[in-house]
């Protein structure tokens, strides 16, 4: 039978009823089998078409990992195996077996989804001896006219569902939907008309009725040999059809392991019947029995894995960060020795050509020109900007001059330093020149005083 | 997974104990990182100031040749303080040039200078009065690179009485090599 592909997101169905989009598609389904449990991982990424896989697919021994096409299968005695198998952050889909769930089919007088829940936990209600706040319960729409809907409603006691899944719950690994895994075959191999799907789950054969891929009818039976079947399988068509279903001619599809019974079958519900194998992924279904407080558990522990996952990056950054700056630093003091040993290397070499260089300079007023009072005046009178300006006074040591003169104008005395500074035979000296002073008569007497460099 | 001690604290506890072990964590690693930072930061200026001195190094080794030849003038030209009466032979100097250029000295001082590592000192102060253009010639004839003489203190004023005269107090001192030469 033809598969509907998966979406390229999956649903996350909220406790009650409502749902919202979420943008992971789960890549792990752990699903009741005949020997326990599989535990069906993908190998990439979860947007691949759901498929069934064929028969080289089905011989997957207990304890080891069969790769499928881009999907893993790994057989399970117990949900405990699986706990090993499973990190923090994985998405992973519980499907229960049809044993631990009550499966029923309502007729509802109301077309408005809102009332639904309401409607069906009154009737659960009525059907189970345990109050609403120890059953979880959803359901999926069947069918719906002008003035009625027809739902699928599956309920599961809380306690019961813990202690299934007690082995994932101990070390914190919450499911992200559990659902019931005849529902899961039935929406994968059947999503449209009735059905009856026959497989084993555990020591026990499941016997589902299906319309449009959602669960109407299930039983467990114990045992379930040819002769129990010639037995029970008329009585629970007969349940079907009581409760509104059109037995008449449903698709019948057998489970590969079960395929003996398949002329048995075929014999006494008329009808041709398709073998079916295991779902690699099963497609999603809305059905969503986790309890409130496990989804709040969940969103808590995938916060706090979140933020461990951020605070690890963070530390790991800040780490890097500090290592990046210690081997910095390493490189830095690396230079330095290297540099050292190349100065000491080159130190006899430069030590005469320093030692010179100090002499050279000590003996500068001596033997450079620059220092000489001859050369220094006559430098100073070329730079005078005109016959206004006139030295009148000249003081000078060894590394050391002044020299006083009196202008027609302050802006003269200006001109004058500008030149000074600017000649480049005085370049041994740095001048310095206090403010001019203003004479009564308009001139301006100045003080020019330069120190050796 | 908590350890016992843990679990037997309060949440006040918790959060104090918390409170208490993220401010020591917080102040430990800001040492760390101001450590670090300071670190590199006297790091980075020994860097810069060991590549200074090395291209200063470099700059002395290209030169070398220049500076082996100054060492080899200085060596040449530096005089020695041989004769206890050098000071008067530069007094008689400046006198020599002085009276070329028709110079008035007077009060003519002698004595020793100072000695630093690098020359010994010998001066002779005198004053002058003279116009100006002798002056000139008096300060160019007297100071050469060979003749290692410095003019210590010049002083140079217009003469008050005499606007065409020059009044000079000068300080001329003589260089010699020192009595143990640096190398």
């Amino acid at each position: 039978m033809a598969q509907p592909p998966l979406p390229s997101v999956g649903l996350r169905y909220l406790a009650g009823r409502s749902f919202s989009i979420d943008p992971r598609t789960p890549s792990i389904f752990i699903l009741p089998t005949a020997h326990g449990w599989n535990f069906v991982r993908s190998a990439a990424p979860a947007s691949v078409p759901a498929r069934t896989a064929g028969e080289g697919g089905r011989e997957a021994a207990a304890g080891s990992a069969q790769q499928n096409g881009s999907w893993n299968v790994r057989k399970l005695e117990t949900l405990a195996e699986a706990v090993p198998l499973l990190a923090a952050t994985d998405e992973f889909v519980l499907g229960l077996p049809v044993s631990a769930v009550l499966a029923q089919r309502f007729r509802l007088p109301s077309v408005d989804p809102a009332e639904f829940a309401e409607m069906i936990r009154i009737q659960i209600e009525k059907l189970l001896p345990f109050s609403a706040d120890e059953v979880t319960t959803d359901f999926e729409l069947i069918e719906q006219s002008d003035s009625e809907s027809v739902v699928s409603a599956v309920a599961i006691r809380n306690e019961q569902l813990a202690e299934i899944a007690s082995p994932l719950l101990e070390r914190g690994y919450i499911p992200r939907q559990i659902t019931v895994y005849a529902a899961q075959r039935a929406t994968t191999h059947a999503p449209s008309g009735n059905a009856v799907l026959i497989y084993p789950e555990g020591e026990t054969l499941v016997y589902a009725v299906t319309e449009n891929g959602k669960l109407s009818l299930a039983r467990v039976f114990e045992g379930g040999n040819g002769d129990q079947l010639q037995i029970e399988l008329p009585q629970l068509r007969l349940s079907a059809e009581l409760q509104g279903i059109d037995a008449g001619s449903p698709n019948v599809l057998l489970d590969e392991t079960c395929y003996g019974m398949r002329d048995t079958v075929q014999g006494i519900l008329s009808s041709p019947t398709e073998i079916v194998g295991i779902e690699l992924p099963p497609a999603p279904v809305k059905l969503n029995l986790l309890p409130e407080s496990w989804r709040r558990r969940r969103l808590q522990l995938t916060r706090q894995a979140e933020w461990r996952k951020r605070l690890l990056w963070i530390g790991g950054g800040y780490v890097g960060l500090v290592l990046l700056l210690l081997t910095y630093l390493s490189i830095l003091r690396f230079e330095i020795g290297l540099f050292d040993r190349r100065i000491a290397h080159d130190a006899p070499g430069t030590e005469f050509v320093r030692a010179t260089d100090a002499r050279w300079k000590a003996l500068a007023p001596a033997i450079d020109a620059h220092y000489y009072p001859v050369e220094i005046l006559l430098h100073l009178f070329e730079s005078l900007p005109s016959a206004d300006v006139r030295i009148t006074g000249y003081n000078q040591s060894a590394r050391q001059i002044s020299v006083d003169g009196e202008a027609n104008t302050a802006a003269l005395v200006y001109q004058f330093i500008e030149k000074v500074k600017k000649n480049p035979d005085l370049r041994a000296f740095q001048f310095d020149m206090a403010a001019p002073r203003i004479l009564p008569n308009d001139h301006a007497q100045f003080r020019l005083e330069g120190k050796a460099k | 997974m908590m350890p016992a001690w843990y679990q037997r604290m309060n949440a006040r506890e918790r959060v104090l104990s918390w409170v208490v072990v993220g401010t020591v964590f917080v102040l430990l690693n800001l040492w760390i990182i101001s450590w670090i930072f300071g670190a590199l930061g006297a790091a980075q200026k020994e860097v810069a100031t060991r590549r200074g001195k090395l291209t200063e190094q470099a700059l002395y080794m290209k030169e070398r040749d220049l500076w082996t030849k100054r060492d080899e003038w200085i060596g040449k030209h530096e005089p020695a303080l041989n004769n206890p009466a050098e000071a008067s032979a530069l007094l008689d100097q400046l006198k020599e040039v002085a009276g070329k250029y028709d110079i008035q000295i007077e009060n003519p001082v002698i004595g020793s200078g100072e000695t630093t590592p690098y020359h010994q000192t010998v001066f002779a102060s005198i004053e002058t009065k003279s116009p100006w253009p002798p002056l000139v010639h008096f300060l160019y004839d007297l100071q050469r690179p060979d003749a290692f003489i410095v003019f210590e203190n010049v002083n140079l004023a217009i003469d008050g009485s005499d606007p065409t005269m020059m009044r000079g107090k000068f300080k001329v001192a003589r260089w010699f090599a020192p009595a143990q030469k640096t190398k």
